[in-house]
């Protein structure tokens, strides 16, 4: 494989990946290499214009799996196989010159976050062309042409125009976009794309999924790395379906959906929340091979939240008009309900949450907090009840002191009033209320997994015994056998005490699993709202129907859901 | 929300500081192997113990001449030879870490109160606060901090507690942009919005969040601070704008040691190792306590 490699065909008539028993293990210091296996003989190939799909949950080893066919297991890590051909070369003794020449040539990488992955400094012209240079590809002369070519090929409008930008001043759809486009510039014979639509609007994953679609007819092979079997299920080839390391399960896309053999995939699939997993548990426990039903919950009369025509505009500097983030929305959430707030990102959805919390004044529009006056109160007045409504957001490392213990964080919510005793009773109830170790209590949050974060965060927002709690994008970002103990919890507490949740998100098959009602938000207006069944099945707004139009089609292969 | 986390402002103002003048330093001292470091600790270990107890190293006075010994090469009697006063040079850098350490220390911590003070109040207060306050710092950082030390030895006169006055001044600006960025980031942080739905009042947010986590930067920077002042104090010293003779402050020495150099080499090496030893230990372990107290958080 010397010279020019502009060729989307890998040379040879091989496939374009060739794996067989790869093992991963973590060299430590002291340790002899395997001590630490991580990755336990996986064996895959994909042929030329293929798509293999790894799915499984977040330290399942997918994605080092994926990094090794690039070179990128990381430090500390022993790669070992019996056969690990990537585009016809062996590459268990690749140098690391060797690997260089291979990524971003003839091999691309397509990762989650387009906004880290991309230089903030770089335009994106500059981004692309930097692939371009490094590997030849095509002349000098040629480069310009060539950038504009290839984000017209990812689908940008204004190419030309969209080059000269950077990352910052794009959007998350385009960003990604631009991404993809970094690593097919070189025209690569495989594409290593791991979680790519994870935490993107149904809009933007569409797009995303499109282009990689594209790509594929064009003959590129292509690794996906996904725990969302929505959007395996519509590009892959095979899917292999990975737990702690080994293969579990592997077929095409409709074996896998259509008769799971695995209980594991039965559970992963179960955990995916849809229209029909409503009123049922998506976690599954180990030895039960269907859905159970959550307990009933009433819905009451009384209503907590009321909000009534809030508008909230922010000045674009250099902009005659002002942008209007929200846009005479109202709406009322009733004890005990559910209300979904859905729309792409940069609906306004989140400003509605901020102005409801009382943390962002609406330039006009009134909220009501368990029919009392709230948004027109000084803060000083509102201090005293600001604890009955509560906030569980995306991100709960950062809405914890860095320097708190678990049990700390809790403490922090509790009423002062309560003595040294009581605190430490009410933390290990709440502890136990949300089924965290109390053994974690004294741990940073810091060295907590992602699901246990989650349950800590909610662990505080009773601690304050709220009446309502806003969950801005509370589960976007888990995996989905997470996501799914997550919402469990959040139903199983909302039907002990009748709490109103605002459960806001961009992810429908949440909202259709957990809302009552929904409320379908657009550049700042409410487009429809209703019944979330209703809303679902019969969208009248074009909007709505655009949305639901989007959504990965894959899981109507399963026959549970 | 993520549109807020890429705003500059959430940068770490850490991570800013160290772009800007410190990277090439922490990278040497990342890569010194750890016996160098561990040395490195001792000596100021050494330095510590020798401002604090000198008659532990030394038994004489640093101000004793003997006309007789003058200017004698370093022997087993005079271990670093003597000066032009017959002065044992070793008693006189000795005693003379005090002056130079502690014009240091004093320094770093008018730099650190003042700047922390700044810091604090521009991040905490409105945005007309801030203005003044960044202007103001913006004026005092456009002196070079030897002009500016110069400038208030000018107002006022020579000596040692101008000298710390005027380094410390010069170094306010480094402090107080840290800490207002700090302040503005934790501010807007999460963790804080979260304390604002418990119902915490303003002083509390300030007092439980706020100032911890902007605080825990100052050691460490205080640490590496006090290097780059001992350095400035000695060269405004040499300069004859700090303490006069015969003080054994480093700095003075070195400048005495000036005519000399021709047949008394020793006058200018020892002070100026010894000078140079003390600040690279300080950059070199502070940067590398910086580096352990990242990982750690």
């Amino acid at each position: 494989m010397t010279g020019t490699v502009a060729s989307a065909v890998p040379a040879g008539d091989g496939p374009a990946v060739e794996v067989r028993d790869l093992r991963i293990g973590a060299t430590r210091r002291g340790r002899a290499a395997g001590d630490d296996e991580i990755v336990h003989g996986v064996s895959f190939t994909i042929e030329a214009g293929r798509c293999v799909a790894l799915v499984g949950e977040s330290g399942a080893g997918k994605s080092i799996t994926a990094r090794a066919l690039l070179g990128l297991s990381g430090d500390g890590t022993a790669v070992t196989a019996q056969t690990l051909r990537v585009l016809g070369d062996d590459v268990l003794g690749y140098s690391a010159a060797q690997w260089r020449r291979l990524r971003g040539g003839r091999a691309g990488l397509i990762l989650q976050d387009a906004l880290t992955s991309l230089d903030p400094l770089q335009t994106v012209h500059s981004a692309i062309s930097e692939v371009l240079r490094q590997h030849g590809t095509v002349p000098r002369s040629r480069v310009d042409a060539r950038v504009v070519e290839l984000l017209e090929l990812v689908g940008i409008a204004d190419a030309a125009e969209r080059s000269r930008q950077r990352p910052g001043q794009l959007s998350g759809g385009l960003r990604q976009r631009a991404l993809i486009a970094t690593a097919i510039a070189a025209d690569p014979g495989l594409i290593v794309a791991d979680e790519p639509t994870t935490a993107l609007d149904v809009t933007v994953q569409r797009q995303v999924l499109d282009v990689l679609a594209e790509r594929k007819a064009a003959g590129t092979a292509l690794l996906l790395v996904s725990h969302d079997l929505a959007v395996v299920a519509e590009i892959a080839d095979e899917v292999l379906v990975l737990k702690d390391g080994h293969v579990v399960e592997r077929g095409t896309p409709r074996q896998v959906l259509a008769s799971p053999q695995h209980e594991y995939t039965r559970r992963l699939i179960a955990a995916i929340p849809t229209a029909a997993s409503r009123g049922t548990r998506l976690a599954v426990t180990e030895g039960v091979a269907e859905r159970t039903a959550l307990p009933p919950r009433a819905v009451g009369e009384a209503i907590v939240i009321e909000a009534a025509g809030l508008v909230k505009s922010y000045a674009l500097p250099g902009a005659a008009q002002s942008f209007r983030a929200v846009d005479e929305v109202s709406f009322a959430v009733h004890r005990g309900e559910t209300v979904g707030l859905v729309g792409e990102s940069g609906s306004g959805k989140s400003t509605v949450g901020q102005i409801v919390l009382g943390l962002t004044a609406a330039d006009s529009g009134t909220v009501t907090l368990d029919g009392a006056d709230w948004s027109v109160l000084p803060e000083r007045r509102r201090r005293a009840r600001r604890r009955s409504l509560q906030l569980v957001s995306q991100d709960p490392l950062s809405s914890f002191d860095p320097r708190y213990s678990a049990a700390r964080v809790v403490a922090e919510a509790l009423p002062a009033s309560l003595t040294a005793a009581q605190r430490r009773a009410r933390i290990a109830e709440l502890f136990d209320r949300v089924s965290l170790a109390s053994t974690l209590a004294q741990r940073s949050p810091s060295r907590l997994s992602g699901g246990q974060r989650q349950r800590l965060a909610i662990a505080r927002a009773l601690a304050a015994d709220p009446v309502a709690i806003v969950c801005d994008e509370a589960v976007s970002a888990l995996d989905v056998s997470i996501q799914a103990q997550i919402l469990d919890l959040l139903a199983d507490i909302q039907a002990e005490s009748h709490l109103a949740l605002l459960f806001i998100s961009h992810d429908l098959g949440v909202i259709h699993h957990i809302a009552d009602r929904v409320l379908v938000m657009e550049r700042g207006r409410v487009v429809e709202s209703g019944d979330a069944g209703e809303v679902f099945e019969n969208p009248r707004a074009p909007y709505t129907r655009r949305l639901l139009a989007d959504v990965p089609r894959g899981l109507e292969l399963a026959p549970t859901v | 929300m993520t549109a807020l986390r890429t705003r500059p402002d959430r940068v770490a103002p850490l991570d800013r500081w160290r772009q800007s003048s410190r990277a090439a330093v922490d990278r040497v001292a990342a890569r010194l192997p750890a016996v160098v470091v561990a040395l490195l600790a001792l000596w100021l270990l050494a330095v510590v113990v020798a401002v604090a107890f000198p008659q532990l190293f030394v038994p004489g006075s640093p101000f004793e001449a003997s006309p007789a010994d003058a200017l004698q090469a370093p022997s087993a009697q005079h271990l670093l030879g003597t000066d032009q006063l017959g002065r044992d040079q070793l008693t006189r850098i000795v005693y003379g870490l005090r002056y130079s350490l502690g014009i240091g220390v004093g320094a770093m911590a008018i730099s650190v109160v003042f700047g922390v003070l700044f810091g604090l109040v521009a991040g905490l207060g409105g945005w007309f606060v801030d203005e003044v306050l960044a202007r103001f710092i913006d004026i005092i950082s456009a002196f070079p901090a030897v002009l500016l030390a110069l400038l208030v030895i000018a107002f006022t006169e020579p000596g040692i507690v101008n000298l710390t006055i005027a380094v410390g001044i010069s170094a306010i600006p480094k402090f107080a942009r840290v800490i207002r960025a700090e302040t503005v980031r934790v501010r807007s942080s999460d963790y804080v919005t979260h304390a604002v739905t418990f119902g915490a009042r303003r002083s509390t947010l300030v007092l439980r969040h706020v100032l911890p986590n902007t605080l825990t930067l100052i050691p460490v920077l205080a640490m590496i601070d006090v290097g780059t002042a001992i350095i400035a104090g000695s060269g405004l010293s040499y300069l004859q704008l700090g303490p006069q003779p015969p003080t054994p402050e480093l700095g003075v020495m070195l400048s005495e040691s000036r005519n000399l150099f021709a047949f008394a080499w020793w006058l200018a090496v020892y002070p100026g190792v010894v000078l140079s030893l003390t600040v690279i230990s300080l950059t070199v372990v502070g940067s590398r306590l910086q580096r352990r107290l990242k990982a750690a958080s």
